[in-house]
């Protein structure tokens, strides 16, 4: 189908992410600074350059599934931190959803895929709703993915609605008190500026609406 | 921002191969999996003791690699914890069979990624014991937070767990001193200034010249209150009074007492707090059996100290007493 999203699209996805992380990366420290090590744009910057290599180095990445996986693992290996961890489990999420041997992801299953990766990272952060993690921005954006599809839109129509949700819900995250991660021991400091870990999903949504507006 | 360094980028890897440069004796690298390991294997099997967190806070971990203590390092990015990958590379370099342990310091990314490394090490049939630190008194352990962080006690988990694996206890019994120091020793920490990373080139966040934070970490973050700096004795008094109210001590209690500079605060500074420090455990009837003092567990070069009390029995007493060498950490041997 048309709108079935491939492994170019995903590489378009991640290619536009690691553009919109190295643009954002002082503000995403920024946000950091305010409550924890002022690092999160530099070491997400470090996996993008990470799996841009690796992007680069191959004509060849597979099927969906086995690029989101090889992504995953790059993330893993070359982030470190709580950061790391999570992102590198949002791919994993996807990659087991997926699956190694669907040619294309449709609207369905990209849903299912997005709801995985919220799950993982619960699993991996035991964060709840209005924690101030990446969770606020990320769980949004899946259920408006999800509740797109459902009511017969498009990818691209699912990916503007996810868009939106991760944004609205990153920036509500400035009102929170943040209760996981480094920024949970500054108690009420915290509260005032968004999550950053919510700001680069949002980054991350983002770019994928913005290079499969047309799909 | 002046630092003796190359590339901002290199400065972890540059480090190390410095560290090793100067310790031949006790110190090898995986240059390609970045983990610290000891110069000597052992001998004969014996529980392996890997620990790892964010660069930035020398001499833990690396410079507690060696006999008597650690077995393994695996340094992360500057102020961010080890990918899995190290982790397993760690663990799989000082395996002899006889037992494993990750000493974890309670950090979100620390936690995460030594379990993740868990997670894949179990494939392959691979168990390893987890010890966590969280003696941080400034965080209430409740579900509002990350939970306690792990601090100064890693340092005294890393020094008597490490003795217990050399005279060749078994897992159970290692692991089970290590905990048991986990749960008599607090600390709490109170910064001057923040540091300055070096891929960032600034400091983390400013204060004014008349503050201080109360209750901070080990990553330049800030700490639980900003106040007004006040003079040695009075902030002796302050930590003196958070570590005792948790940590409770039996009246007359012996204690291990460890006074860190933050790697920004002179030696001298460092020994005038800790002449407050005696001052008050005296006035409270406890008796400082054993005391280290100097930068061990650091924030670059932010100015700070962090007081960690452990409540002593004769067992820890002995294992503490007993030979260790590594680049930070040396007597009896």
């Amino acid at each position: 189908m048309a709108s079935d999203i491939t492994t170019e699209h995903l590489i378009l996805w991640l290619t536009a992410f690691a553009r919109n992380v190295a643009a954002g990366r002082d503000g995403l420290n920024e946000l950091d600074a305010a409550t924890g090590d002022a690092d999160h744009g530099t070491n997400l910057y470090r996996g993008t350059q990470a799996f841009s290599n690796m992007i680069a180095q191959s004509a060849d990445h597979g099927t969906p599934g086995a690029f989101l996986k090889a992504v995953g693992l790059v993330i893993v290996g070359s982030v470190g931190g709580s950061s790391g961890a999570l992102y590198g489990t949002i791919f994993l999420r996807m990659a087991a959803t997926v699956g190694p041997q669907v040619a294309a992801i449709d609207g369905t299953v990209m849903a299912n895929a997005l709801r995985a990766a919220v799950q993982g990272i619960l699993d991996r952060g035991r964060a709840r709703a209005g924690d101030k993690t990446m969770f606020d921005a990320l769980d949004p954006a899946a259920r408006a993915f999800d509740g797109a599809i459902a009511s017969g839109q498009g990818v691209a129509a699912a990916w503007q609605a996810a868009r939106i949700a991760a944004e609205v819900g990153a920036a509500a995250t400035a009102a929170m008190r943040a209760r996981r991660g480094k920024s949970s021991y500054v108690g009420d400091k915290s509260i005032g500026i968004a999550d950053p870990g919510a700001a680069s999903v949002a980054l991350l949504i983002a770019s994928a609406a913005e290079v499969m507006a047309h799909i | 921002m002046k630092r003796f360094m190359n590339e901002p980028q290199d400065v972890v890897r540059d480090y190390l191969n410095g560290l090793v440069a100067a310790h031949p004796d006790v110190l090898r690298l995986d240059t390609d999996h970045r983990v610290l390991r000891r110069a000597n294997a052992a001998a004969r099997p014996k529980v392996a003791l890997i620990a790892g967190g964010g660069s930035g806070c020398e001499p833990l971990h690396t410079g507690f690699v060696g006999p008597g203590m650690l077995d393994a390092a695996c340094p992360g990015a500057i102020f961010t914890s080890p990918v899995p990958a190290q982790i397993i590379a760690a663990t799989r370099a000082v395996d002899t069979g006889a037992g494993l342990i990750h000493i974890v310091k309670n950090f979100t990314g620390e936690v995460m990624n030594f379990g993740m490394a868990q997670e894949i090490m179990a494939f392959d049939g691979i168990s390893v014991e987890t010890v966590l630190i969280n003696d941080d008194v400034a965080i209430k352990d409740d579900d509002d937070s990350a939970g306690r962080r792990g601090l100064g006690a890693t340092v005294l988990v890393e020094k008597i767990a490490g003795a217990a694996a050399e005279r060749g206890d078994d897992l159970a019994a290692v692991a089970a001193i290590a905990r048991k120091v986990a749960a008599r020793a607090r600390t709490f920490s109170v910064g001057l200034t923040s540091c300055t990373p070096p891929e960032r080139g600034r400091p983390v966040y400013v204060m004014a010249e008349d503050e201080m934070d109360l209750g901070i970490g080990i990553s330049g973050s800030p700490g639980r209150d900003r106040v007004k700096l006040a003079p040695a004795h009075e902030i002796a008094a302050m930590l003196l009074t958070e570590v005792l109210a948790d940590l409770r001590p039996a009246p007359g209690s012996r204690l291990l007492v460890m006074l860190s500079g933050l790697g920004g605060t002179p030696d001298a500074e460092l020994y005038l707090l800790y002449g407050e420090v005696a001052a008050g455990l005296r006035a409270a009837g406890l008796r400082p059996e054993r005391v280290l003092v100097g930068n061990l567990v650091t924030s670059l070069e932010q100015q700070g100290a962090a007081l960690t009390l452990l409540e002593l029995d004769d067992a820890m007493l002995a294992l503490w007493d007993a030979p260790v060498r590594t680049a930070a950490l040396r007597w009896g041997m």
